[in-house]
C-alpha cells in the first residue's frame, strides 16, 4: 500500500478513517507521498480547502494541488465528507500503482431512470456551434509491384455524420478503383480493372428505448456485379428486445425494410435486360452478446423481390469467441446463403482470367464460408515480463 | 419484373419527404444539451474534462457508455487531457498496457503513467473492463474540479483474506508458457471452393535476462475453380516451419541472439531449408523505453542449407550458403503520432554479388487540428533469388501467385489522409440500425 504522510492541523482522525486504501505514516521520511491540507475563508463567504500532493521516492516529481470550496453554512460533517472525497481523488492515481490497485474503482452516480440513456458529462457541456455535425474527407492509395506483376488500388471518401440520442444521420460518398497487371509469358500481359462508387445515406429516428425508424437511400455502381447504376430507397423499422443503451453488452434486433431499386446494367443480363425496377422487402434478425465469458453474434436475413417473388435470398451468419476454461478458448464463424437473386448477372460467359482473379460475380445457388479455431495456453501465464530484444 | 406501380412510388416518396421534414425540424430545434444541468454543484467550476483518447486497442463505444463523467473529443487540440495507450506482449502471452495521461491546456505539465496487464486468455469484455477501471483511476484527480465531482467517488473493496496467501507464489512452470492453436477456414460457391488449414505450437520463456521462443507450424491452402466445359483448376500451396530464438540480455542496451530454423515452402521451391545464425543487437535507447521509442542496430552471421523441390535456374537441387545481414530499425510512438523505419542488407558470403537490400518506412501523423495522414513505403532490391524454378510457369501459376517469380525489385506503398471538422464531441453512442456489433 502507498504510505502517506498527511500534514493537516485541522484534520481529525475521522478523515483518515475514510481512506482505507493507503497506509498513513507518522513521518514524512517514511512516506511515498505527502499531503498538505490547508484552508482559508474566501471573500465570497465560502471556505476554500487546498490539498497539495507531493510524491517521494518512486513518485518523485509528481505533484498536484486540488482545491474545493465548501459553503460556510456546511456542517463539520459535510465539510469532512467533501474534503475526504477530494483526498481520495488525489490519492487514487498513486494507489493505482500500489498493491491496492486491483481492489480500487471509481463510481459515478448518475440520475438515470430505467431504460434511459445515462446522464454524464455530455449533459453538462455548453452549446455546440456545429450542432453535432462531423465532416470527414479521406483518400488512400496502395501500390505493389515487381517484374512480373503489379497492382494498384485507390479510394476516396467524404462523409457527414450527426449522432445524437434522438437522431442518427450518415451521409457518405465513396469511390474506388483497382487494377492489376500480370506478365503471363514473355510476350503476353494480362491487365484487369475494377471500380465501384456509391453515394448513400442513413437517417434513423429513435422512438423510445426499443424502437427506431429510418431509411437508407443510395446511388451505387459496381463493375464486379455488372451494375452500372443502382438507385434505391429503403424505409425500415427496427426493434431491439433489449434497451439500445445496453448495446455494448447485448442486443437482439428485428429489422423490416420495404424498398425499391432501379437498376441499369453495364452488359445485357441473363434475363435480357439492360435496366429494370425492382421493389423488395427484407427481414433481418440480429443478436449480439459481449459478456465476461466471451462474445457471440448471429443474424438471419430474408430478402425477396416483390415483383418477382422467385428472386430471393436467405442467409445465416454466426460468430462466437468463448473461453471454455482457463487457457482454452475457441472461436468460430460461419455464414451460409441460399442465392436466388442474381438477376443482374452478365449474360456472356466469364473468361478464365475473370474467374481465377475473381473479377466478376459468377452464377451460384449458394455461398458459404466457415472459420474455426482454438487456442490452448498453459504454463506460467501470469508472467508479466516484457522483453523486446531481437523482436518477436 | 414490371415497373413499380405509380401509387407505391407516390407512397414511398411521401414517406421519404415526411421523414426528411421531421429530421429538418429536429435539427432546427435547440441542441439536446441541457444548459444549466450542473444544478447542485455549489460553484461554477470548469466545464467537463475533455479527453482525447489515443488508443488502437480500446473499445471506445463501451468506454463512452461506461465512463461518462468526462467528455470525449475528436482532436488533441481541443482536449484537456491526451490519453495515449500502448500495449506490448508479456512473457505469459498476455498484454502489458501503458496508459499515459498527458496534461494539456490547464493541466500542462501534469503527466501521469499507469500500467496494468491482462492475461493471455482474457476475453474482450474482461480487457475493456480492466482498461475502463484503470482509465477511471487515472482520470479522477483531473476531474476533481469539474461539475461532476460531487457524484464521483473512489471505492475500495478490501481484499478477502485467503489463507496462506503470501506475496511470493512458486511457479512450477519456471516461466515457461506453451500455446497450441489450430484453425480452419473454408468458403465456396457453385463454381469455386477455397480451404485453408493451419496448426501451430509454441513454447516460450521470457525473463528480463533471457528470452527463449520456440515455435512450429504448418499450413495448407487449396483453391478449386470450375471453368466450365469440364475444365477444373486446382491449386495447392503448403509450407511448414520450426523456429527457435534464444536471446541473452547483456546490458540495458546490448543483447546477444541466436536463431535456428527448419522450413519448407511450395511457393519458394524449398523441400527443406535449414538455417542457423548468431548476432548482436544494440538499442540506442534503453530497451525499457521500447513502447515509446527504439532505435536498434542488429548484425547477424549464419549458414543456410537448401534442398529444392525442383531444379533451380542455377541447376541446383541442393546448396549451402553462408550469409550475413545488418538491420537498422526505428520505432517511435509519440503524442503527435507514430513513425517506424527499417532497413536490412542481407548478403551471401560465397557470392558477394548475391544480396538483397530492403527498406521500409511508415508514419501516421496528426499534422494539425483534424488532419492526419499515413504513409507506408517499402522497396527491395533483389539479387538473391537462387531458389527459382528453372521452367516457365503456367498462366494459372502466375495469376494465382502459386510460385515465386523472377524479379530484381519489389515495391509496395500506400498512403492516405483524413480530415475531419465540425463538432468536436464524440461522446454519444447511438447503436440504432447498426447490425451485429455495429
Amino acid at each position: 500500500m502507498t504510505r502517506v504522510y498527511l500534514a493537516c492541523d485541522i484534520c481529525d482522525t475521522a478523515l483518515r478513517a475514510t481512506v482505507a486504501f493507503v497506509e498513513f505514516v507518522a513521518a514524512v521520511d517514511q512516506s511515498d507521498l505527502s499531503v498538505t491540507v490547508t484552508s482559508a475563508n474566501d471573500p465570497s463567504g465560502a471556505r476554500t480547502w487546498q490539498l497539495a500532493f507531493s510524491g517521494r521516492g518512486q513518485f518523485a516529481g509528481e505533484t498536484r494541488t486540488l482545491t474545493i470550496s465548501v459553503p460556510t453554512a456546511a456542517t463539520a460533517d459535510e465539510s469532512r465528507t467533501a474534503v475526504a472525497r477530494t483526498l481520495r481523488f488525489g490519492l487514487a492515481e498513486y494507489a493505482a500503482r500500489s498493491g491496492a490497485a486491483p481492489h480500487l474503482d471509481v463510481t459515478f452516480k448518475t440520475t438515470q431512470a430505467a431504460g434511459e440513456e445515462p446522464v454524464g458529462a455530455a449533459a453538462e457541456r455548453g452549446a455546440d456551434p456545429w450542432n453535432y455535425w462531423v465532416f470527414r474527407l479521406g483518400a488512400s492509395g496502395d501500390r505493389f509491384g515487381e517484374h512480373s506483376q503489379s497492382s494498384a488500388y485507390y479510394s476516396g471518401s467524404v462523409s457527414a455524420n450527426r449522432t445524437t440520442e434522438a437522431w442518427k444521420i450518415r451521409l457518405a460518398g465513396y469511390k474506388s478503383t483497382s487494377s492489376s497487371r500480370y506478365l503471363v509469358s514473355e510476350d503476353e500481359t494480362f491487365r484487369s480493372k475494377e471500380g465501384n462508387w456509391s453515394v448513400d445515406s442513413l437517417v434513423v429516428k429513435s422512438l423510445g428505448p426499443h424502437w427506431s425508424a429510418g431509411f437508407t437511400a443510395a446511388v451505387t455502381s459496381s463493375s464486379f456485379s455488372n451494375q452500372r447504376l443502382v438507385t434505391s430507397i429503403n424505409p425500415a423499422v427496427e426493434y431491439d428486445f433489449f434497451p439500445y443503451s445496453e448495446s455494448a453488452e447485448r442486443s437482439l434486433t428485428l429489422q423490416y425494410t420495404v424498398g425499391v431499386s432501379r437498376y441499369s446494367y453495364s452488359q445485357i443480363t441473363l434475363y435480357d435486360k439492360l435496366e429494370e425496377t425492382m421493389p423488395k422487402h427484407v427481414l433481418e434478425v440480429s443478436l449480439g452478446f459481449r459478456q465476461p465469458w466471451g462474445s457471440a453474434g448471429a443474424s438471419a436475413t430474408f430478402w425477396q423481390s416483390l415483383s418477382e417473388p422467385s428472386f430471393n435470398r436467405q442467409s445465416l451468419y454466426g460468430n462466437v469467441s468463448v473461453r471454455i476454461y482457463k487457457g482454452l478458448s475457441v472461436n468460430g464463424s460461419g455464414d451460409f446463403a441460399r442465392i436466388r437473386d442474381q438477376f443482374y448477372l452478365e449474360k456472356s460467359e466469364a473468361t478464365e482470367e475473370e474467374i481465377l482473379l475473381r473479377l466478376r460475380q459468377i452464377a451460384t445457388g449458394h455461398r458459404f464460408s466457415m472459420n474455426f479455431g482454438f487456442t490452448y495456453s498453459f504454463g506460467s501465464l501470469s508472467n508479466a515480463t516484457v522483453n523486446p530484444r531481437f523482436g518477436r | 419484373m414490371t415497373r413499380l406501380p405509380v401509387p407505391i412510388v407516390r407512397a414511398l416518396v411521401t414517406l421519404l419527404l415526411a421523414i426528411v421534414a421531421t429530421t429538418a425540424h429536429a435539427q432546427g430545434a435547440a441542441p439536446p444539451a441541457a444548459p444549466g444541468a450542473a444544478q447542485g454543484a455549489a460553484q461554477a467550476g470548469p466545464p467537463p474534462l475533455r479527453i482525447f483518447l489515443d488508443c488502437y486497442e480500446c473499445d471506445t463505444e463501451y468506454l463512452r457508455r461506461a465512463v461518462t463523467f468526462v467528455d470525449y473529443v475528436r482532436d488533441r487540440g481541443v482536449a484537456d487531457l491526451h490519453v495515449l495507450v500502448t500495449t506490448q506482449s508479456t512473457g505469459g502471452g498476455g498484454s502489458a498496457w501503458t496508459v499515459k495521461f498527458i496534461g494539456l491546456q490547464r493541466f500542462q505539465g501534469l503527466d501521469r503513467t499507469l500500467t496494468f496487464t491482462t492475461g493471455p486468455t482474457a476475453t474482450s469484455d474482461e480487457r475493456r473492463r480492466e482498461f475502463g477501471r484503470i482509465f477511471k483511476l487515472g482520470l479522477v484527480a483531473y476531474a476533481a474540479d469539474t461539475p461532476v465531482a460531487p457524484k464521483l467517488d473512489v471505492t475500495f473493496r478490501s481484499p478477502q483474506q485467503t489463507p496462506g496467501g503470501s506475496a511470493i507464489v512458486r511457479d512450477p512452470w519456471h516461466r515457461w508458457v506453451f500455446r497450441t492453436n489450430a484453425s480452419a477456414s473454408m468458403s465456396g460457391e457453385a463454381s469455386s471452393d477455397y480451404g485453408s488449414y493451419r496448426l501451430n505450437f509454441s513454447g516460450s520463456r521470457v525473463t528480463p535476462d533471457w528470452k527463449v521462443n520456440l515455435s512450429a507450424g504448418t499450413s495448407y491452402n487449396e483453391n478449386t475453380f470450375d471453368l466450365g466445359d469440364g475444365e477444373v483448376i486446382k491449386s495447392i500451396t503448403e509450407s511448414s516451419n520450426v523456429d527457435a530464438l534464444i536471446v541473452k540480455s547483456l546490458t540495458g542496451k546490448w543483447s546477444w541472439g541466436n536463431a535456428g530454423s527448419i522450413s519448407n515452402s511450395s511457393f519458394a521451391n524449398t523441400a527443406r531449408a535449414v538455417a542457423g545464425s548468431t548476432g548482436i543487437e544494440y538499442d540506442f535507447f534503453p530497451y525499457v523505453e521500447s513502447n515509446r521509442r527504439s532505435l536498434t542496430l542488429t548484425y547477424r552471421v549464419g549458414l543456410s542449407n537448401y534442398k529444392y523441390r525442383e531444379l533451380t535456374v542455377y541447376d541446383k537441387l541442393e546448396e549451402t550458403i553462408p550469409n550475413h545481414s545488418i538491420t537498422m530499425s526505428l520505432g517511435l510512438r509519440q503524442p503527435w503520432g507514430s513513425v517506424g523505419a527499417s532497413s536490412t542488407f542481407n548478403q551471401h558470403l560465397n557470392h558477394m554479388d548475391r544480396y538483397r537490400l530492403s527498406t521500409f518506412g511508415n508514419a501516421d501523423v496528426r499534422v494539425f487540428k483534424g488532419f492526419s495522414f499515413y504513409v507506408y513505403a517499402g522497396y527491395s532490391k533483389i539479387k538473391d533469388q537462387i531458389a527459382l524454378r528453372k521452367g516457365a510457369a503456367t498462366p494459372e501459376e502466375i495469376l494465382l501467385r502459386l510460385e515465386q517469380q523472377a524479379t530484381n525489385y519489389s515495391f509496395n506503398y500506400s498512403f492516405g489522409f483524413s480530415y475531419s471538422f465540425g463538432s468536436i464531441f464524440t461522446s454519444i453512442v447511438n447503436p440504432r440500425f447498426g447490425g451485429v456489433f455495429n
